[in-house]
């Protein structure tokens, strides 16, 4: 019997992006069992939010993670607008519809670039961080920002978005270039060699741990907040069927993000289509918060996205909880690396794209 | 509306319940079980008079279910055993707000 050892991977790894630590038990070349160590990134969000208002908030929110700022902002305005009875006006619903997918395509386009770099498929990465610079150079032209917009208020957003006609030039290209970088993905046979039938997780685990995103939709569970609840534009755009495949694998988790890539530029072209005319805020400006309880759900890059809020009346919240993807997909990491390889193990826990920032806020 | 035995107060499509003491809940634990919930997560409260309050979001039937529970004492029981992934959560919550979950006391639930 081969002896038990204990290896510790990080805080700071060259192939992680965030620090945490994983310690790994191995025997041989086996993994038998798996703990984290998070909180190196730990700022206090949640309760640095109950002492300032709920407008300065907005700004707080966006600055959880660099990945996904806009989705937090966006599930924090719902959160508000659930509490105070209140609706977005429906051109600022398609705003915040576009806002979303590219920002789900620049997080999914740097996470591929980082994936297929850490398995050797240089090819597609050049192109995966040029197509990236352009979606990011999108964003800028539309919000202002490359990373952080604030653009999102009570009932709407505070920018319009008048050059859409240029915007979906841009992406009928950048949708072409990602159309091909799909099929260059699906025909290198030494990507499905290194990554295939690695890291599974399957469909009854998956369910069982409480995965969410693209990490439980490559195992084929059903879970889509854009299609299960819709909000903002997507009950206009989005059928009810789900994208989903039956791997979950490796393998499996690219191959997804590289469908829903093409996938977000089909929602853009829709929503650039169907954007209707007229205010983009509620008239009025300030939204006075009752008293009661609200929730916000979006579908961020990783998965679902969950902010719960408390009110008093007053002008801070009492309450403001966070509940990113990642935290429901970390418990399913364990699952996924037992029996593993150890040489797999970074491999493994990049790929449910973990994001730290959004998990220890 | 009334499901489980116990109220809830609909607003916008979710559903909110009554202030439920964690004993009552977790004898409900079964029947929900059986609807095949998803736990979304679960989120620590504290109000100026230093009661503890647990609200448990479930995701049924692609309806979301929030649960309020009372403590006593900041003790709770876990639900871990019943939803493994809830223990990520458990461990936050008695970081941040010092509630200690007591295995014994979920023991006696039956919940495995």
């Amino acid at each position: 019997m081969k002896q038990v050892k204990n290896i510790k991977l990080g805080p700071k790894s060259c192939v992680f992006e965030e620090p945490f630590i994983a310690h790994l038990k191995t025997r041989g070349k086996k993994i038998v069992g798996v703990d984290f160590e998070l909180g190196f990134l730990h700022r206090g969000i949640e309760r640095l939010a109950t002492r300032k208002n709920f407008y300065q908030n907005l700004g707080l929110v966006e600055r959880i993670c660099g990945y996904c700022s806009f989705t937090h902002s966006l599930a924090y305005s719902q959160a508000v607008e659930d509490v105070s009875n209140i609706k977005a006006s429906p051109r600022a619903l398609y705003i915040r519809t576009i806002i979303a997918e590219l920002e789900r395509l620049h997080s999914h386009l740097l996470w591929l670039y980082l994936e297929v770099n850490k398995i050797g498929f240089g090819g597609a990465s050049s192109y995966l961080v040029q197509l990236r610079e352009g979606i990011l150079s999108l964003l800028v032209k539309i919000t202002g920002g490359r990373i952080m917009y604030e653009i999102n208020t009570f009932g709407g957003v505070l920018k319009d978005a008048p050059n859409l006609e240029d915007a979906e030039k841009q992406t009928q290209v950048f949708a072409d270039i990602a159309k091909r970088l799909v099929i260059l993905f699906e025909e290198n046979k030494a990507v499905k060699e290194i990554t295939g039938g690695k890291g599974i997780l399957t469909n009854q685990k998956a369910i069982e741990l409480g995965a969410v995103g693209p990490t439980a939709r490559a195992s084929g569970v059903k879970i889509d907040v854009r299609k299960d609840e819709p909000y903002a534009a997507y009950g206009d755009l989005l059928d009810k069927k789900h994208t989903i495949l039956f791997g979950g694998d490796v393998y499996s988790r690219i191959y997804l993000r590289f469908i829903e890539t093409a996938e977000s530029f089909e929602i853009i072209h829709k929503a650039i289509k169907n954007i209707p005319a007229g205010d983009i805020k509620l008239p009025g400006g300030y939204v006075f918060v009752p008293a009661g309880e609200g929730m916000g759900r979006v579908e961020a890059p990783r998965g679902e996205l969950f902010h719960f809020i408390k009110t008093n009346s007053s002008n801070n919240p009492m309450r403001l909880k966070v509940k990113p993807p990642t935290y429901n997909n970390l418990p399913a990491v364990g699952e996924m690396l037992i029996g593993a390889d150890r040489e797999d193990a970074a491999l493994i826990i990049s790929s449910i794209d973990p994001c730290f920032s959004c998990t220890e806020r | 509306m009334k499901k489980y035995t116990i109220e809830f107060e609909e607003k916008n499509g979710r559903f909110y319940s009554n202030e439920i003491p964690q004993n009552h809940f977790f004898k409900l634990l079964k029947n929900i079980k059986k609807d095949k919930p998803r736990l979304i997560t679960a989120t620590g409260f504290a109000n100026s008079g230093g009661d503890f309050f647990i609200y448990y979001h479930f995701e049924i039937m692609k309806q979301i279910y929030t649960f309020r529970t009372s403590l006593i004492d900041n003790k709770a029981m876990t639900i871990s055993a019943v939803f493994p992934g809830a223990s990520w959560i458990e461990r936050e919550l008695s970081e941040l707000y010092e509630i200690k979950f007591d295995k014994k006391l979920t023991a006696l639930f039956h919940l495995n």
